[in-house]
């Protein structure tokens, strides 16, 4: 809590701010890590110093002539030590720090002026007291502020980057809410007609579902997801939707020579590509009057097969009723969006294309270790075939393993 | 009296759950027609002529509350029920009864009480009908759609997407016809007559299907096979009890208006 919070919070006087002033609220590492990251700026250094310059040089003619350059010389490297210690105070500004620097300050410009006094300066230092103390007061009055403010920066950034977090948890909720009921009671419909006129199409659909429901359930509470799985949750999906749309649905799953290794060990926010396939079907094959094709593709880009810097591309296609002025504005695909930016930063995109005919969405994520898409995940993808244990999500059972190229489906 | 019936929804396995509750529970009902999209119950709807309609509100072409909304503008409307996956917060604005609603899958206690209701309306259809023997259909039936009129067009999303210009090929050439230049739809067995300010032209495209992409506020639909420009509508004439006919700004020809829409044309 800063001073002038706590004086907000309790109008009482406060003995702690009187005898230690400065701010109450201490960061951790972690906090500071996390909020703290604007640097030092160098402009404020060539601030402090053209003032400095810009008084010594009015004041010049006036010192006396046998010790203007020390004053100078000695003004200069004061107020270079006043930004080392500036600094200090902006990388982890408490007010123990500030107590602690300004004493010693004291202490040390009272040492040096017994000390000259008692070597014979007494004069000199008598004349330049007043000069002396305004300086330091100047300089002490800086470092509170500049404690002040950074605290308060530090806080209102944490506060900004917590708000934010639980808007992108928020949309995640709204996002589950919205996709289950009625993909849920849709499906259930067919399956009520097919289990009362004892059709044989029950029994795959019952299984789909039930496959679909144990992935996605508990799918949000993860972090990120391993691609294997994700793509598993999208064909238990599809296999449903397949089911209840009968011929006006195809489908396809592609995974391009190579990637294998890349989709046991890569992972990604939870509900990606489901979301993807999941608009395709909303808002390209049901709305379309004669359905169309959805296919799933994974590759690389170019540069990935190259090295370094590589991108792996992942991408959803549908056949059906094209995009439509709103589709950008969609609440699945920003949610994706933001969740992509905050575990990926600028490295991830994601976008959405016109094809001929239909929809195109694409997500470009990064391959190397280094950007974050692989890391803790390079253990799993040592042992292939085994999979990523993660957590609370359950593998998918009853999965038996697929060709690499799947051609899917009637 | 057997009721008139029709059934439209995307998903078969819903759409034939639907068919056997209700032959089970109502066998009055009659369905003449299950369709799988927004454009044929429409259609259907035209042709059939039904009193009674269940549609699922999400469908292909026109969405359930479209094809409601435009049966509401018919001179005899059928009694709507919406069927939908789930409670739907719109749906609560019908429970004043003027229009029913079920959700998938269908139970048989709610749509017992559905029935019921359907029941009760047709009754008062019927002794409506018998108090004034002149107007089979009149008050009952006519005083139900204007309040369901207003709560649809609420419900309906804002904006349809924007009409592009129709594509005409002529031989090798593809001719671009902007929509405000077009004057009617006239529809044949399987191609379109698109009568244009310069002449006219054929595509492919059946006329129920362009209808989810024109602007219902300026292509007023006056029969099953004619789609017609308000702007260029000179006069309609009543040619008999039955028959009126419309004349166009810049053609010699006449358009039929069917007895179904003559109400587009009061005159006051």
């Amino acid at each position: 809590m800063t001073l002038r919070s706590a004086m907000a919070d309790n109008p009482r006087f406060h003995w702690s701010q009187w005898i230690f002033p400065g701010p109450r609220r201490v960061f951790t590492a972690a906090e500071l890590a996390r909020a703290g990251g604007t640097g030092w700026s160098s402009a404020i250094d060539c601030y402090v110093y053209t003032n400095v310059v810009l008084i010594v040089a009015i004041f010049y003619t006036q010192l006396p002539p046998g010790s203007a350059l020390a004053v100078v010389i000695s003004v200069i490297a004061v107020s270079m030590l006043g930004l080392l210690v500036a600094r200090w105070l902006w990388r982890h500004p408490t007010r123990t720090r500030y107590n602690l620097v300004s004493l010693a300050t004291g202490v040390a410009i009272a040492t040096t002026q017994v000390s000259l006094s008692k070597l014979g300066w007494k004069t000199q230092v008598m004349e330049s007291m007043p000069f002396v103390i305004g300086g330091m007061s100047l300089m002490m009055t800086s470092w509170w502020f500049l404690t002040l403010y950074r605290t308060q920066q530090i806080e209102s950034r944490l506060r900004e980057l917590d708000a934010q977090q639980e808007r992108i948890a928020m949309a995640q909720r709204l996002a589950t809410a919205q996709i289950q009921p009625h993909f849920l009671f849709n499906t259930l419909a067919s399956l009520q007609h097919w289990v009362d006129t004892r059709d044989e199409r029950a029994g795959p659909m019952l299984r789909s579902l039930t496959r679909y429901l144990r992935a996605t359930l508990p799918m949000f509470a993860q972090e990120r997801l391993p691609l294997e799985q994700e793509l598993q949750i999208v064909r238990s999906y599809l296999e449903v939707m397949q089911a209840r749309l009968g011929q006006r649905l195809t489908w396809s799953v592609d995974l391009e020579a190579g990637t294998q290794p890349v989709i046991t060990a890569a992972s990604l926010p939870p509900g990606t590509l489901l979301t993807l396939a999941e608009n395709a079907i909303t808002h390209g094959i049901e709305p379309s009057l004669r359905g169309g094709h959805v296919a799933i593709r994974v590759g690389m880009t170019a540069s990935a097969n190259a090295g370094e810097g590589g991108l792996l591309r992942l991408e959803v296609e549908d056949s059906g009723q094209g995009l439509t002025p709103d589709a950008y504005d969609g609440l699945g695909l920003s949610n994706t969006r933001e969740r992509l930016q905050a575990q990926f930063g600028a490295a991830a995109q994601l976008g959405l294309e016109r094809a001929s005919p239909g929809c195109l969405a694409w997500i470009e994520l990064p391959l190397q270790p280094s950007h974050g898409a692989l890391v803790g995940d390079q253990a799993a993808a040592a042992l292939p075939h085994t999979r990523p244990a993660a957590g609370p999500v359950p593998s998918i059972d009853a999965a038996p393993t697929r060709p690499a190229h799947e051609p899917t489906t009637p | 009296m057997m009721i008139r019936t029709l059934i439209a929804d995307d998903e078969e396995g819903p759409r034939e759950q639907l068919r056997a509750a209700l032959q089970r529970l109502a066998p009055e009902l009659e369905i003449v027609s299950a369709c799988a999209n927004g454009v044929d119950a429409w259609d259907e709807c035209l042709a059939q002529e039904p009193a009674l309609c269940f549609l699922d509100i999400r469908m292909p072409g026109l969405s359930g509350l479209e094809v409601a909304h435009r049966l509401a503008q018919l001179a005899e409307p059928p009694q709507v029920v919406f069927v939908t996956a789930y409670g739907d917060h719109a749906l609560s604005a019908f429970d004043a009864g003027v229009v029913d609603y079920v959700l998938k899958p269908v139970e048989d206690a709610r749509l017992q009480q559905c029935l019921q209701r359907i029941r009760q309306r047709q009754a008062q259809v019927a002794e409506a009908a018998d108090a004034t023997d002149a107007a089979p259909t009149a008050s009952a039936a006519a005083s139900l759609p204007t309040a369901t009129l207003e709560l649809l067009r609420q419900l309906l999303p804002a904006h349809r997407p924007t009409m592009r210009p129709i594509q005409a090929s002529q031989g090798r050439e593809i001719q671009l016809i902007p929509p405000e230049d077009i004057l009617f739809f006239q529809s044949d067995s399987r191609y379109t007559r698109v009568v244009h300010r310069d002449g006219e032209a054929w595509i492919r495209t059946a006329l129920k299907e362009l209808l989810t992409e024109l602007d219902a506020q300026i292509f007023w639909q006056v029969h099953r096979s004619v789609v017609v420009n308000s702007r260029f509508v000179a006069s309609a004439t009543r040619v008999d009890e039955n028959t009126m006919q419309l004349s166009l700004k810049g053609s010699e020809e006449k358009l039929p208006v069917s007895r179904q829409f003559q109400g587009l044309f009061k005159g006051q």
